[in-house]
């Protein structure tokens, strides 16, 4: 099949989880035979505009600033979004120069043909609405994550028009997890919705290829001690990742568990409330800030060395963390309240029985779900742990996502 | 003809200072202006209006309502004997009640649907309740509508809609004839703004070229038009308290019939429309459109920083006060007319706002309802 994306993220700009689906499925799709473009935001023109990565065909359009001008003539509420508009005003730019480029030139002037055009999110519908009215391609929409979800419910008005234009304009859906399809109903966006799994590199996070030196080291620079448990948080340090929570309901933790430390690595707007938060606890001597973007290798040392995964999300379309937790081996304790595709990904009981629920609004409720998984002892986390990577090889690897997908392409191409 | 009836529990000035102990509809609402406004309208409007009304109906006559839940329960509490009237209009069998939000509000427009079909289905409940009907056609509270809205009323089995007939939308096409939903099914019914207003605004305007106008004139008018069907859609109040007895506004109600009769027009419900005609055409309303004000759009409830505030604030309450006893007290709080209260919109349509308008600047409007929305959150997180 002939494919094109717009993802407005791709490598080397990797922002979030649409970034690393985009990067991993084209991938997938480039080596199985399929022919691959990928349209994507040349942010602060520092990139090349061709380039090819893996075997795709990636095109980046040089941008111009066309914010001062959009203040004169977009309503209020895109007009409230101050410096935000120059945002605004890059995505509309890459999708139009982007849909431009490949209606007039490449389909029209060079004859190139392709069967599907998929758009990630909002930041790429716009192009793909109009490339499949010029052209005729069917339109396949994948949605990440919600405007409603991502700011719990304070979000722009008109991004949420985007998004469901981009439902009504779209010859069939695609979410991240059975959550969001309940989600996308309460949004009013009820058919042609099909569910799509994440993944994760399945030969990346092996816990058997990692170098235990490494992950000494990265003891010894916490100042982490042998015999020690260690409860590991991985996500942006925002309020929606529930992250604030955790902290909050470590010393319940501590209570039972004093020979316990806390990491948290990420960056986000909370950094200096979190360390006041551990601080003004008493907990601040066992609880390690990183507040850094580590590359893979170094997280999947981090992943190793944790004895448990605590990811306490208000709303998770999907919680690509997670997986990478259950890949190397390690029980994982989930928020399960509202929108959370991490409920699918985790059994909490029975043969596959891999971490624990627990209602993220409330700390008592996040430090019970830690307390059960350390409360059973090391051989038998070591099964859940073993449970979670079965769970992940039998459905949350890209060849499970891309078999998938290609099934979806099928049922719109023409 | 279908008449809008509805009533909001106007808000008291709330006090930080001396309210915070008192149960929470005695803390926000205004029984007494509440009382007062409903008796003054019952006396010039819903009793002289709906007898003439009833007499019509039980001569064959066909008319439409559409009736808020917050109506309902005012008339219950200030006045039943109205209630009585309307149901004995209901029981000729020759009216038609819609559909529509309970509260009045602006839930079609949240981010999520659920509130919204909440709000629908206790309106359903209510209609079959006090008046023994059973909801067909659904209006939105201001005639509300954009294509997500169709898609959840078609969802919802109504048969039809009714929202503005807008120009823009319309461009060369007549809000005469019956229209679909994008990519849909859903009928919606358009209504003649013009018409309309020649009767809501215009009746007793003595600059108004027109003017006087009589029944025979209107009937003449409608005649001459063509197309499937005429939606004349008009607030109830504009028969004998808007426009004054004085103006002749209930002799013109009382005469319209049976002159549309003699020129051979016939008067139907929504619901008779819908089974005989088929739409004609699209109506695609991707962004949200209104009968208010010269702009046809929520710019009236949601033109301004003070409205869109509420309007989140309003919203974000939604868990907080979720399976609490305070539920009801929220919903009341989101009846349209408190944005429209916030509204700073200074133009034509501003001496309209300001008829209807209780407090003395959209400033003071802000920092009562915020503190209402505060209080009622400190409430429900104390629980």
């Amino acid at each position: 099949m002939r494919i094109v994306h717009f993802s407005w993220e791709y490598p080397p700009r990797i922002v979030g989880g649409l970034g690393t689906f985009a990067t991993e499925i084209t991938k997938k799709f480039a080596e199985k035979g399929h022919e691959i473009t990928v349209f994507t935001m040349n942010d602060g023109n520092r990139f090349s505009t061709r380039d090819a990565i893996n075997g795709v065909e990636v095109h980046r359009p040089l941008l111009i600033d066309f914010s001062d001008m959009y203040s004169l003539y977009v309503g209020e509420e895109l007009r409230n979004w101050g410096r935000g508009l120059k945002f605004f005003s890059d995505i509309v730019t890459y999708n139009t120069l982007s849909s431009a480029k490949l209606v007039n030139d490449i389909i029209k002037n060079k004859g190139k043909k392709f069967d599907i055009i998929h758009s990630h999110d909002w930041l790429g519908i716009y192009g793909g609405i109009a490339t499949r009215k010029e052209t005729g391609i069917p339109l396949v929409f994948h949605i990440h994550s919600t405007e409603k979800g991502r700011s719990q419910g304070m979000g722009s008005h008109t991004v949420e028009k985007f998004e469901y234009k981009g439902f009504s304009e779209a010859d069939i859906v695609v979410t991240v997890s059975n959550a969001m399809k309940k989600e996308l109903e309460t949004l009013g966006m009820n058919e042609k919705v099909e569910v799509c799994w994440n993944g994760v590199d399945a030969n990346k996070y092996d816990p058997s290829k990692v170098n235990r030196d490494e992950v000494s080291k990265l003891k010894k620079r916490y100042g982490i001690k042998e015999g020690e448990n260690v409860i590991l948080f991985v996500g942006r340090l925002v309020g929606v990742k529930g992250v604030d929570k955790l902290v909050r309901a470590f010393p319940l933790v501590l209570k039972r568990f004093p020979n316990t430390k806390l990491v948290i690595l990420g960056k986000g707007g909370m950094e200096t409330d979190l360390t006041n938060l551990a601080k003004s606890l008493g907990i601040a001597s066992n609880v390690i800030f990183r507040f850094e973007f580590v590359p893979e290798t170094e997280r999947i040392i981090h992943y190793a060395m944790s004895d448990v995964a605590v990811f306490p999300s208000l709303y998770e379309p999907f919680g690509i963390v997670c997986t990478e937790a259950m890949s190397m081996e390690k029980p994982v304790v989930v928020g399960a309240h509202g929108t959370s595709g991490m409920t699918e990904q985790v059994r909490d009981s029975g043969p596959d029985e891999c971490g624990r629920y627990v209602d993220p609004r409330y700390p008592e409720d996040i430090a019970r779900g830690i307390n059960e998984i350390l409360e059973i002892g090391p051989e038998d986390r070591k099964v859940l742990g073993v449970n979670g990577r079965k769970r992940v090889l039998n459905y949350f690897t890209w060849d499970h996502v891309y078999e998938r997908l290609l099934n979806i392409y099928k049922k719109v191409a023409k | 003809m279908a008449f809008h009836v509805h009533q909001p529990f106007r808000l008291r000035r709330f006090s930080v200072f001396n309210d915070l102990e008192k149960p929470p509809n005695k803390a926000y609402f205004d029984s007494e202006k509440n009382r007062a406004i409903f008796e003054r309208v019952s006396k010039k409007c819903y009793f002289p209006a709906t007898e003439i009304i009833k007499d019509l109906s039980n001569n064959g006559y066909k008319f439409t309502y559409s009736i808020t839940g917050t109506w309902v329960e005012s008339a219950k509490l200030y006045n039943p004997d109205v209630l009585s009237i309307f149901k004995e209009t209901f029981d000729t069998g020759n009216v038609e009640l819609l559909g529509e939000t309970y509260y009045h509000s602006l839930s079609s427009l949240y981010s999520g649907l659920e509130e919204f079909k909440i709000q629908v289905k206790m309106h359903k409940k209510m209609a079959r309740r006090e008046f023994k009907q059973k909801t067909k056609t659904f209006r939105n509270t201001e005639l509300i509508y954009d294509n997500r809205i169709g898609t959840e009323i078609e969802k919802m089995k109504f048969k039809g809609i009714i929202t503005e007939g807008v120009d823009r939308i319309l461009e060369w096409r007549s809000p005469t004839d019956l229209y679909r939903r994008v990519r849909g099914k859903l009928p919606i019914m358009l209504r003649h703004y013009k018409l309309s207003d020649d009767i809501g605004f215009r009746f007793s305007a003595r600059d108004w070229a027109c003017w006087p106008l009589t029944a025979d004139k209107y009937a003449d008018w409608i005649s001459n038009l063509n197309g499937q069907y005429v939606l004349l859609y008009i607030d109830y109040e504009t028969f004998g308290e808007h426009q004054w007895p004085e103006t002749g506004i209930l002799d013109f109600l009382e005469h319209l019939p049976g002159e549309l009769e003699k020129r051979g027009n016939e008067l139907v419900t929504p619901s008779d429309v819908l089974k005989k005609q088929e739409p004609v055409g699209e109506y695609d309303s991707p962004w949200a459109i209104s009968w208010a004000d010269e702009s046809r759009d929520v710019s009236t409830w949601l033109g301004n920083r003070l409205q869109q505030e509420i309007f989140k604030r309003i919203q974000g309450l939604e868990e907080v006060v979720s399976g609490t006893e305070l539920e009801d007290t929220w919903r009341k709080i989101q009846t349209a007319d408190h944005l429209y209260y916030l509204s700073t919109k200074a133009t034509k349509d501003g001496v309209i706002h300001k008829y209807f308008n209780p407090y003395d600047s959209p400033y003071d409007a802000f920092i009562n309802i915020a503190n209402i929305i505060e209080d009622i959150r400190r409430r429900a997180e104390k629980k």
